[in-house]
């Protein structure tokens, strides 16, 4: 795939404040239609990057290139860009705000109008069309944030802590939305904590520490790669009996149990040995994959 | 441009559709209408005052209307009277003229720096000696307004004016700026601090440059002080007929040049101060904190009425010029000075030339400083960093 065509590429960008080195080297690229998270502990270099995305600061060294066009180009009507911390009018009516920042994105008056009450209706703010932002709950802010950062229909989205403040039904609503629009080519760039959203919705990370480069790639990838040497199985029977298996321990499901085989010994290897035995029975097994808060943690305590 | 404009619109906008911002506008003139009414009020009350003029001053009346001459020297004809004042042996003579009964207009030579106690000495002086004439060509209006006064003064540079007309310029323009001020500072900075509170300034930079959203920022009050100058200048206008019989016609009979100049320092000053403004707001950590720094440059642009009393005793001295040369008092001191006509050409076009590269080496400082702000949240503007920044700026983005 050329540059052209991804969302974005960043080759070996570095970004110091003074002797702090904030971006350490970064290469990655985005493509379209895909979710990236982009993770790291606070202070690792991920607004950083953001603003080097947004052409908001350039990079000391390196490129970057964002919808196929070097930085300096006019790209911002074409990007979305939802920050972690709210920004909008408090005083304002939520339909002026919107009808005002959606016209700073190059939307025409009346189009930014009926754009964004469809969205309100979307999102089941219709009604508040005409409240002052600061009238609305937290969760309903983040919906007219969210709502804000697609309003001019962009081809590449940045969302910061996406859904913050907001209760399961509507993380759900959100969750459908950045679906669409993935499956409608558009590039999502996803920073968060919240790592059981990245399992669910990403297809590849980034995870940054210090500013360096720490993991990148599909998501499964490096699950796998985080994989211990282990079986995770659900059934019955005396597991500690099987050969090549080096300790038991509880899963956290009834009937789990998680196996630690031993080096020499494979996966496939105990899963004959359980189907030779007479007294044990399987009802499903996977090879044990740590969860991506783990993955975070051993990467980030690894330093 | 589109998108400066659009952020220049909404600042205008939001201002004009604030309660502060009718306060300012409309209860303004009236309270200015007010206060001249209590004023010159004032002065209409204290008619029968002594008229002992100050230095000795002349007159010739070749209306002849004056029966006593004392405490006044009559001259037969001007060219004596003239002779008299260019020798030194008057400060000060006037001309009634052949026609001083219908017009009413008396001409004032004085090389005195205030004319004012004069005035009021000349026009107790005229209503004393018309009450003593019962004349009965005596039209009524007069006794009640005995002067339309002209005054020319030795070393002026811009002509004659009048005299109550150039002190309502300075008062109002004195009101009107701080005044516009207040209103500016007071929403640029509400504006700039719940932006950045808020973190809208965040989405703005990923839509508009810093640069075109400082643009706007700037030009939405702007247009927000034009507005208010032309409600004044309107209010103005409609008040050229004062209310109450004034011994000096004080109606606005304002000269087009004095005018004209004033609407020129007062959007060039706007500028600069919004510009200033601007600026405070980014270093700033808090509302409280801006309007402290605005509060201090608001001083700083009203010192020419603190120091009205130097201005007036030397017009021409080394605190007037430095006072009309530098760029936040220039405005003022002008625009007093004009008043006074004791500004030369030469120092109006140099205060006016300081002024205006003020501003254009203030916009892209305050540029730097409103992006630094945009991108650093939480940070202590602290002067070292404030240094390190206007020497080197970050490399940065959009508006960089």
């Amino acid at each position: 795939m050329s540059s052209a065509e991804a969302a974005i590429v960043a080759r070996d960008i570095s970004k110091s404040y003074g002797r702090t080195r904030a971006v350490d080297g970064l290469d990655f690229r985005v493509e379209r239609g895909e979710v990236f998270a982009l993770l790291g502990p606070n202070g690792s270099g991920k607004t950083t990057t953001i603003r080097m995305i947004l052409d908001i600061l350039r990079p000391d060294s390196g490129s970057i290139a964002v919808l196929g066009q070097a930085a300096g180009a006019s790209i911002a009507r074409r990007i979305g860009y939802l920050p972690e911390e709210r920004g909008l009018y408090r005083n304002a009516p939520v339909l002026e705000v919107m009808a005002y920042l959606g016209q700073l994105k190059g939307m025409d008056a009346r189009a930014a109008r009926s754009r964004s009450l469809a969205l309100l209706e979307r999102l089941d703010l219709d009604a508040h069309a005409g409240s002052k932002v600061r009238e609305l709950s937290k969760g309903m802010q983040q919906k007219v944030q969210f709502a804000v950062t697609v309003l001019h229909e962009p081809e590449l989205i940045i969302v910061d802590e996406p859904f913050s403040g907001l209760d399961p039904v509507n993380t759900q609503v959100l969750e459908t939305l950045l679906r669409e629009m993935r499956a409608r080519g558009v590039a999502i760039v996803m920073s968060t904590h919240q790592m059981h959203q990245v399992e669910a919705m990403a297809d590849r990370l980034l995870m940054i520490s210090e500013g360096r480069q720490k993991l990148y790639g599909p998501v499964a990838d490096i699950r796998r790669q985080f994989a211990s040497h282990a079986l995770l199985v659900e059934g019955g029977g005396d597991w500690s009996r099987l050969a090549g298996v080096r300790a038991v321990e509880a899963g956290d499901r009834p009937g789990e149990a998680l196996l630690q085989l031993e080096p020499e010994s494979s996966p496939d290897s105990v899963l004959a040995a359980i189907a030779a035995a007479g007294d044990m029975h399987i009802r499903r097994f996977e090879l044990a994959t740590p969860g991506l808060s783990e993955i975070f943690i051993r990467v980030v305590e690894g330093e | 441009m589109r998108l400066v404009l659009l952020v220049a619109r909404r600042e205008y906008l939001t201002v004009l559709r604030s309660k502060g911002f009718l306060f300012a506008t409309f209860g303004v003139p009236l309270m200015a209408l007010l206060l001249v009414t209590v004023v010159f009020g004032a002065i209409d009350g204290g008619g029968s005052a002594s008229y002992t003029p100050p230095g000795d001053t002349g007159y010739v009346d070749l209306a002849g209307v004056i029966s006593q001459p004392e405490p006044f020297r009559p001259f037969e004809a001007d060219s004596l009277a003239r002779a008299a004042w260019e020798e030194g042996q008057l400060d000060s003579w006037f001309l009634i003229p052949a026609d001083y009964l219908d017009s009413g207009s008396v001409t004032l030579y004085t090389r005195l720096a205030d004319s004012e106690a004069l005035e009021d000495s000349m026009a107790a002086f005229l209503r004393e000696n018309l009450a003593l004439q019962a004349d009965s060509r005596l039209p009524p209006a007069r006794l009640a307004q005995p002067v339309e006064l002209r005054v020319r003064a030795s070393g002026m540079d811009l002509g004659a004016s009048d005299a109550g007309g150039v002190f309502m310029v300075q008062f109002l323009y004195a009101l009107a700026f701080f005044v516009a001020m207040q209103t500016t500072s007071g929403y640029l900075i509400a504006s700039l601090v719940e932006e950045k509170g808020s973190r809208v300034l965040e989405i703005l930079i990923t839509s508009i440059s810093p640069w075109q959203l400082m643009l706007g920022k700037i030009l939405g009050p702007a247009c927000i002080g034009l507005t208010q100058l032309a409600v004044w200048l309107a209010a103005a206008l409609a008040a050229r007929a004062p209310g109450p019989d004034l011994p000096v016609n004080v109606a606005f009979e304002l000269p087009p040049d004095i005018l004209l100049i004033t609407c020129v320092y007062f959007l060039l000053s706007y500028f600069l101060n919004a510009t200033i403004f601007v600026s405070i707001g980014s270093i700033s950590d808090s509302e409280q904190e801006s309007r402290q720094l605005a509060g201090g440059l608001t001083l700083v642009t009203v010192v020419p009425f603190i120091a009205y009393a130097v201005l007036l005793g030397d017009p021409h001295g080394t605190v007037s010029v430095a006072l009309t040369l530098f760029p936040l008092t220039a405005p003022l001191t002008a625009i007093i000075r004009m008043g006074m006509a004791a500004l030369p050409a030469w120092q109006l076009a140099l205060s006016l030339t300081l002024l205006a590269l003020s501003l254009v080496a203030a916009v892209p400082l305050a540029a730097r400083l409103f992006r630094w702000s945009t991108l650093l949240y939480g940070v202590r503007p602290t002067p070292r960093r404030l240094w390190r920044l206007l020497r080197h700026p970050a490399q940065g983005g959009r508006g960089a």
